[in-house]
């Protein structure tokens, strides 16, 4: 079995009297693509904070790579390889396409200032953002802005577990479609682990051999997407009805 | 005549505002810098700019002679820098890293309580005199106005370095990065940027700003403890007119505030030159509230 | 966190260092005397003066100079007061502001028990200050506040030792009447100093009838740039400037009007003594010449012996001659030590009556200080030296050695 990239122990996260996570177990192996699906409300983006460093857990550890997270900041667990995308994008709106991709480079990047900016064009390419490579991330179309912050994670060198915070929404089904490639492409030839949180079932399938529900805080159900969702247990969870 | 004031007279005044106005913008610059950055605002500005004016003075004075004021310059900016730096490092930096709550009252009552204790302690070590580092530059006309060598010197300079730091807001990697944190702390932080040495960094630029303003004018409005009072106030009220955060609208509140005391001094009374800025001020908050350039603050 | 500590000792320290403005007691180290206050415990004299903004700490700086000197002299020339007391003196800053006037002054009795109050600077604060000495009792004696509201009420506990507004704008208008002047542009900042000069000025002249005409052009204390005001001054086209700001706006208004050609094309009359100070060739290396200004005794004249004894230590410790300011407050403090003296003893009532003493006491100036109880209007309770119009003649010039121009003196 493969060392896991990404692991959490009995992590939980209370907001005064509500537990928004709660002793969560998680495993992502090196190379793996990941989903993390689960009803509204399930604390899945909180899960991806304490992931990042924006909220503090509770309780419970983070390791990534074997050494734990816990006391980084979100700039130090980037600089250690640890990026996310935002469910809506966090862009650097009167800045330049281009510029985006540098900033992720000066940021954590490695190599030098050429390299960033050959591959930032060679990214541009890729997700075929190239024309609009001077204009104002502003100036792009939803769907456009959520493929441009993917990019940035994939500008880091140094990148090894990539957390996608619904990634796909509101984005139409072409750029869906390079999205999903870009995806393919960097965890095939730089093994980059991914753990993505989506509600586009369709996708899910496409990308992540396993899947992780999480309802209520805690985790269901892991599994292939296919055994999972026929779960009992899941449809009532996504139904409303209450699981003890 | 122009509504029954001199031509002549009007477009004296006109050329002392605008020459003035580029060192408010300046002034300004470093207070919506700031705040772009680490969304605070630094009340102790007036306090750096006559830290400025005395480095710049004692500079000149013991070391550089007036001949070299311009070579006095660029190390005065570098020296206020770092003490913007060490004092955001010690005082300002743990309100970002967690531990303080309330942080917008922290930073309120911490510049508040520096601007009390740098002019408190400038007027114990200097006691009651002025000083000035003199200047040799002499004086010329522009158009139909007088003026002394130092004050063109101060506005020219002050041009230079609002291009420069545009220059280096634009086209460096570190400029680059403080633009983004202007936009987004969380994204630039998640994005792995080392926001707290960057704040030190936004603070230190700024500060020296203001720092850079005293040094120029230092020959002009001469050096003591008491002379970044009027300057401050100047400063607050360009940010309201340009809108805070954004660094065009600094610049055009800057020339315009310059402009509307030269014009409201020459068609009204010079008595009430202070007041006019207010005037422009009030106006803008009915018109315009977030300012010329002002975007509405969004939450993160 | 070892950071939030370190943090929360700067905060502390900060928050310490902001709340000490500039002061300190000089003298004999103070009793610590609860109960009853013994025969040989120091005498305090308190100093309320601006020492930080909105007030003007460089003129409440120059006072406490000359009132810490008193002190000196008191205790080591005079060797005390009421067999070999000492006297210290106790400072509180009045910020300029007449609340913390008050305040400051209700301190200084009640705490510190202060036999006398002085160093006053900004009238505002001074009258604010008088109003509550009115009821409290204990005598204020202004060192520089000029209004003429600071003893035209009539007070019992309201002295003074300084040139009044009245007698000063008699004063330069005489002189202006010597020189044929005949258009005047007063450029004034609107404190009450600048304010009440520029309404007597013009009240006297036309009760006169001097057939002046006048451009009145102001500006608040805390400007830099004077150039508009001075720019109308110059389209008015005046026989005379008369520049009256105090501080730095004295000479910023100087250096500008230079730069715009108005002076020294017009002649320029500066309303104190700043010029006086050895700063003032070093800020205006080349413009500084020519300019008349105003002095309180003859460069020539010998001072009293106190007076020459200040002078000396002065220059020793401050490496340049004494400021009107700094005689005032040296003259205060010696003449209250020689009025406890006369009376035998500090308390209020009989300190006024013995300050009201017609023999007077022995201030800076070669004549007495003397604090008439008889005098009109603002004159009652208030010593004014003379006045004197001098001229810099020569660059880096000595003021002693400037030219005498016109004195006057007001009999009292």
């Amino acid at each position: 079995m493969a060392a896991a990239m990404l692991e959490t122990m009995r992590l939980t996260k209370r907001f005064g009297g509500l537990f928004a996570n709660t002793d969560i177990d998680l495993a992502v192996a090196a190379g793996e693509i990941r989903g993390l699906i689960g009803p509204n409300g399930a604390g899945k983006t909180t899960f991806i904070n304490l992931l990042t460093g924006i909220e503090e857990p509770s309780s419970g550890d983070i390791r990534l790579a074997g050494k734990t997270l816990l006391g980084q900041g979100s700039y130090a667990r980037a600089r250690r390889g640890l990026l996310r995308t935002f469910q809506l994008p966090k862009l650097f709106r009167n800045m330049t396409v281009f510029e985006n991709l540098l900033i992720q480079h000066y940021a954590c990047g490695q190599g030098t200032q050429r390299d960033a900016r050959l591959r930032a064009d060679r990214l541009l390419e890729m997700a075929g953002l190239a024309r609009l490579r001077d204009s104002p991330a502003s100036h792009l179309s939803g769907g456009q802005q959520a493929l441009l912050q993917l990019l940035g994670g994939f500008m880091v060198e140094g990148l090894r577990c990539y957390l996608l915070d619904e990634p796909f929404a509101g984005v139409n089904p072409i750029v869906k479609d390079t999205m999903v490639e870009l995806i393919h492409q960097h965890n095939r030839s730089r093994g980059i682990t991914f753990l993505i949180v989506s509600h586009e079932m369709r996708v899910i399938r496409q990308l992540c051999s396993r899947v992780t529900v999480l309802a209520e805080g805690k985790v269901l159900i892991e599994g292939a997407l296919d055994e999972v969702t026929a779960n009992a247990q899941v449809i009532d969870a996504y139904l409303g009805k209450t699981w003890s | 005549m122009l509504l029954g004031v001199d031509l002549q007279l009007l477009s004296q005044y006109v050329i002392a505002g605008l020459m003035i106005g580029v060192l408010y913008a300046l002034m300004a610059l470093g207070i919506t810098f700031i705040y772009s950055v680490m969304k605070m605002i630094n009340w102790s500005m007036g306090q750096f700019y006559m830290l400025g004016s005395f480095v710049q003075y004692l500079l000149v004075a013991r070391w550089l002679g007036p001949d070299l004021w311009f070579v006095a310059l660029p190390i005065t900016a570098a020296c206020v820098f770092v003490v913007g730096a060490i004092l955001q490092l010690v005082l300002i930096r743990p309100m970002f890293t967690g531990g303080i709550e309330r942080r917008d009252e922290y930073a309120t009552v911490i510049t508040i309580a520096l601007l009390l204790l740098l002019q408190s302690l400038a007027t114990v070590l200097n006691g009651p005199d002025e000083h000035t580092p003199g200047s040799h530059l002499p004086n010329l006309t522009i158009g139909t106005l007088p003026v002394s060598g130092a004050t063109l010197a101060a506005s020219v300079g002050g041009i230079v370095a609002l291009i420069l730091f545009a220059v280096l807001l634009r086209r460096t990697w570190i400029g680059l990065a403080l633009r983004a944190a202007a936009q987004s702390r969380v994204a630039v932080q998640t994005a792995g940027v080392d926001l707290m040495r960057l704040d030190m960094i936004a603070f230190g630029t700024g500060v020296a700003l203001a720092a850079l303003a005293g040094a120029l004018l230092a020959p002009v409005y001469l050096v003591y403890p008491t002379n970044g009072a009027v300057t401050t106030t100047k400063g607050f009220e360009i940010i309201i007119i340009g809108g805070l955060g954004s660094i065009p609208g600094a610049l055009a509140g800057g020339l315009l505030l310059g402009l509307a005391e030269a014009l409201g001094s020459v068609f009204i009374a010079p008595a009430y030159q202070n007041a006019y800025g207010f005037v422009l001020v009030i106006a803008l908050l009915l018109v315009r509230p977030t300012g010329l350039f002002g975007e509405r603050l969004r939450a993160a | 966190m070892k950071a939030t500590t370190i943090f929360r000792v700067a905060v502390a320290l900060l928050l310490v260092g902001a709340g000490c403005t500039p002061e300190r007691g000089v003298g004999a180290p103070s009793s610590a005397s609860a109960g009853g206050v013994a025969s040989t415990d120091p005498i305090t004299i308190g100093l309320l003066t601006p020492l930080s903004p909105p007030g003007d700490p460089a003129g409440g700086q120059l006072i406490q100079r000359g009132a810490e000197l008193g002190v000196v002299y008191v205790n080591t020339v005079m060797k005390g007061v009421l067999n070999g007391r000492q006297v210290q003196l106790a400072i509180e800053d009045d910020a300029g502001t007449p609340a913390t006037g008050a305040a400051g002054y209700r301190r200084l009795v009640t705490e510190k028990k202060a036999v006398t109050v002085t160093g006053q600077f900004h009238s505002s604060v001074n009258i604010a200050v008088n109003e509550v000495a009115n009821g409290v009792g204990v005598p204020v004696i202004s060192t520089q506040g000029s209004a003429a509201d600071i003893t035209a009420k009539h007070y019992p506990a309201a002295f003074r030792t300084h040139v009044i507004d009245p007698f000063r704008a008699s004063s330069w208008l005489s002189w202006i009447q010597q020189k044929g002047y005949k258009k005047i542009a007063l450029v004034a900042e609107t404190s009450d100093y600048g304010v009440g000069l520029v309404n007597e000025t013009k009240a006297q002249a036309v009760a006169g009838n001097m057939n002046l005409t006048f451009d009145i052009e102001q500006f608040d204390h805390a400007s830099t740039d004077l150039t508009p005001q001075l720019l109308k001054a110059k389209a008015f086209g005046p026989d005379l400037v008369i520049n009256i700001g105090v501080g730095a706006p004295a000479d910023l208004m100087l250096d500008q009007a230079n730069t715009i050609g108005l002076f020294p094309a017009v002649p320029m009359l500066v309303s104190y003594d700043t010029p006086t100070r050895a700063q003032w060739f070093q800020l205006h290396p080349s413009d500084g010449v020519g300019v008349y200004f105003i002095a309180y005794f003859h460069p020539k004249e010998d001072l009293s012996d106190a007076g020459s004894w200040l002078a000396t230590a002065y220059q020793a410790k401050y490496n340049e001659p004494p400021v009107y300011g700094a005689l005032n407050a040296f003259a205060d403090v010696i003449v209250t030590a020689q009025a406890i003296q006369k009376a035998g003893n500090t308390e209020p009532k009989a300190l006024i009556a013995a300050l009201e003493d017609p023999a007077g006491y022995k201030g800076w100036a070669a004549v007495p200080v003397t604090f008439p109880k008889d005098g009109a209007g603002a004159f009652y309770h208030t010593w004014i030296p003379p006045i004197l119009i001098l001229q810099y003649t020569q660059p880096n010039q000595n003021w002693r050695d400037a030219k005498l121009d016109a004195s006057f003196s007001k009999k009292q």
